[in-house]
């Protein structure tokens, strides 16, 4: 039996369902302004972000392995250059990425980032001093074994992301385990991961337009 | 591009035991859907062999490059890749995993093969799992 993966928008919520220029279905992270991100809310009070709950349908084991990384957009292709572009114009953004502010203020933070602290404050989410530990740039670490832009470089899903829900309340997992999510019900390692998501775009951005790339989770499984 | 490997092999497991009258083998490149085609659910009582077989897509050449003895076998796992996207996603396998007691050795449908240490915590999840 092979073991999928099941994305929702909240705990047990709604899957992604957005309709993405080219015609495919998945997840529109919004429109960013230069010197912002998306999604925004309040710029100055650093909130705004895209949430992501992940579990699985696993029936014997954990799946475990759990990473995250970025390749070119599979779908059908509608943006505003070509798809190899776009993955190479994300992973550039992650790399160029100098921002001492969470919220952007100062106009050097850019790329797409994912938040694996569920419990995080809203003053500190995006930190980039929690960059590399708790919140991590796709294509930052260049030069380094992990800038989540391929199998090998991909980001593993941290402890802070398990979270065990109890009867529709989520509750911090007891003894997460890096890159484990365990089966329906598991308090110990937690039966879900969470995180929150943002696109930030530095403010000397000059080219406009839809950009698109695949976010890719690698997992192993046994039934 | 729904993984980002390049498939040139596919990859099955396979368990050989003593007696050499049971020995049972997967699927290619998948995981089966009954108990019985499923590594998870063999017998492990006079395991002699465990082995990670590939085929190489262009000649059908089939190779055991990763292999160990029926004592030291823990378990398989695959690997997959899934684009987040929609509800349930079911994605593709990209490697398989043969579990011994110490090491994890991976085999990739590109032909990368990986080797690591276990982890104290990865034992754990195994001896949680099955009992053992």
């Amino acid at each position: 039996m092979t073991v999928s993966i099941i994305v929702s928008e909240t705990m047990n919520g709604a899957a992604f369902s957005d309709a993405l220029a080219g015609g495919s279905i998945g997840i529109d992270w919004g429109q960013a302004s230069n010197g912002g991100y998306t999604p925004l809310i309040s710029q100055a009070a650093n909130t705004g972000k895209k949430s992501m709950w992940i579990k699985h349908d696993a029936v014997v084991d954990p799946i475990t392995d759990c990473k995250l990384f970025i390749q070119q957009y599979s779908g059908t292709y509608g943006g505003a250059d070509t798809a190899a572009n776009d993955f190479t114009t994300y992973k550039n953004k992650g790399y160029a990425s100098a921002s001492s502010n969470a919220n952007n203020i100062d106009g050097l933070y850019s790329g797409l980032v994912v938040e694996m602290d569920y419990a995080v404050s809203t003053a500190s989410q995006f930190d980039p001093a929690r960059v590399g530990t708790q919140a991590f740039i796709f294509g930052d670490g260049v030069g380094s074994p992990q800038d989540g832009i391929d199998l090998t470089s991909a980001f593993p899903l941290k402890t802070i992301a398990m979270v065990y829900d109890n009867a529709g309340t989520p509750v911090v997992a007891t003894t997460p385990v890096e890159g484990k999510i365990g089966k329906s019900g598991d308090a110990v390692l937690g039966d879900n991961a969470a995180m929150y998501w943002r696109f930030f775009l530095e403010a000397a951005a000059v080219t406009g337009g839809i950009m698109q790339v695949d976010v890719v989770i690698a997992y192993s499984f046994t039934a | 591009m729904q993984n980002s490997l390049t498939p040139s092999y596919d990859l099955r497991w396979k368990l050989e035991y003593r007696d050499g009258t049971r020995d049972k083998i997967g699927y290619w490149t998948r995981p089966g859907i009954a108990i019985s085609e499923m590594a998870s659910f063999q017998k492990t009582d006079g395991l002699a062999r465990a082995i990670v077989e590939v085929k190489d897509k262009e000649t059908g050449i089939i190779r055991t490059p990763v292999h160990c003895a029926g004592h030291d076998f823990c378990l398989f796992k695959w690997v997959q890749l899934a684009k987040l996207g929609i509800g349930k996603i079911s994605g593709n396998v990209v490697g398989l995993t043969l579990v011994t007691r110490e090491v994890e050795a991976t085999f990739y449908i590109d032909g990368k093969l990986k080797t690591e240490l276990r982890k104290k915590e990865d034992k754990e999840f195994h001896y949680e799992g099955y009992g053992q």
